[in-house]
């Protein structure tokens, strides 16, 4: 059987370092797609999510095991995230040289319908404010609760709340907007 | 129900805190209005392909990169530490404590009357303010010291134990400390010489 976060976080505590890679296994494509999703560059993405492994080795000592260890990591990358998009503006880059996923059995027209769907709610994110964007993918796609966002970002419960379902409307909106316009594209693409 | 009602109860909903009544009242609601219907359909294909968005796969070498940046030895070293540092303090704080009772014994069985006596003889000369001036400022004096003597022994603990050790420090530096005072009082009284002196 596996052992938990738990357990090898108890054996690299004693001495035994070489363990770590092992976490870095289970979470780099995670705390990676955090950074990618709100840096929107994959060099700095990568700096930022070996910066957030560091970080976390290096003070593993504080880490609460009465908490998930995905967690703890998430609020450090997720610091390290607003961090840096406070000191730095980023530019985007072209979605499809961003994307490289590997794909499974499915069928032509499930990986082109997949792959649309995925493309277009990737624009929809990365078109919400900083603010926003952080809340929804903490939220929705890591799954963490309003209290660890609150600790995280360091934010009262209210405006967790409001906030969130602020970029929830504009994300319906800015969807709607995405596929209007995409639809609108292929329409006229036919009748050329 | 109304629409801003309904539009609250979705937002319930997504956070996942209906109970299952306000869920029935939401979808009958969601039934009967198109409006609500098409904004709750759409906030919901979001969340959920937010959910079902796949990982981007990190570039080649990134484990074998912050392995090589981390000091693998850290903890080895930090655990190792710990393991001394407890032997180190008590042994000193036991030093310490042997070191005050015997002071104590050889020279410090002098008559509290007497004692008071010299006290209220020096406040004569000077002014109690002065005095109680001279005295906190050695206090914090001797508290500075201590703090930054312990922050560069060999092992030092951080937070709560930390301030214990530093505590039990302070206690065995004062009593020493008042012994060296009482000592100094009576150098040259027949009183001098502690219990052990005296039988």
């Amino acid at each position: 059987m596996e052992p938990s976060d738990q357990e090898i976080i108890e054996k690299i505590l004693q001495g035994q370092g070489e363990y770590y890679e092992e976490i870095i296994k289970r979470y780099k494509n995670g705390v990676y797609s955090l950074c990618m999703r709100m840096l929107r560059n994959s060099e700095d993405a990568k700096d930022l999510a070996q910066e957030a492994f560091i970080k976390a080795y290096q003070n593993l000592g504080k880490y609460n095991a009465e908490y998930k260890f995905s967690t703890w990591l998430f609020k450090v990358t997720s610091n390290l995230c607003v961090d840096y998009l406070r000191k730095i503006k980023t530019q985007t880059l072209p979605y499809d040289d961003k994307i490289s996923m590997p794909h499974d059995t499915a069928s032509a027209e499930d990986i082109f319908l997949h792959n649309n769907n995925r493309r277009q709610i990737e624009k929809a994110i990365q078109e919400l404010p900083e603010d926003y964007r952080i809340l929804i993918l903490l939220y929705h796609k890591e799954g963490l609760s309003y209290e660890q966002m609150c600790d995280m970002l360091k934010l009262p419960m209210s405006k967790v709340k409001n906030r969130l379902h602020r970029a929830r409307n504009k994300l319906k909106e800015t969807l709607k907007d995405i596929k209007k316009e995409e639809s609108a594209w292929t329409a006229q693409e036919l009748q050329i | 129900m109304d629409c801003t009602r309904a539009s609250d109860l979705m937002m319930g909903y997504f956070d996942r805190v209906l109970n299952d009544f306000e869920k029935d009242k939401l979808f009958l609601h969601i039934k009967s209005c198109s409006i609500c219907r098409e904004e709750f359909n759409a906030i919901e294909e979001a969340i959920t392909g937010i959910r079902q968005l796949d990982d981007f796969m990190v570039p080649d070498f990134f484990e074998a990169e912050v392995m090589n940046a981390i000091d693998i030895k850290k903890y080895a070293k930090e655990s190792k530490k710990s393991k001394y540092a407890v032997f180190f303090h008590f042994g000193i704080l036991a030093l310490l404590a042997m070191l005050s009772a015997g002071v104590y014994l050889r020279f410090g069985s002098v008559h509290v009357k007497e004692a008071y006596s010299y006290v209220t003889s020096i406040t004569q000369w000077v002014s109690v303010t002065t005095m109680v001036n001279t005295i906190s400022r050695m206090i914090s004096t001797i508290a500075i010291v201590w703090v930054q003597l312990l922050k560069n022994m060999p092992f030092h603990y951080k937070g709560l134990i930390g301030a214990y050790f530093g505590i039990l420090y302070f206690l065995c530096a004062f009593f020493i400390g008042i012994q060296l005072i009482l000592m100094k009082l009576t150098t040259g009284e027949i009183t001098r010489g502690g219990s052990i002196h005296e039988e």
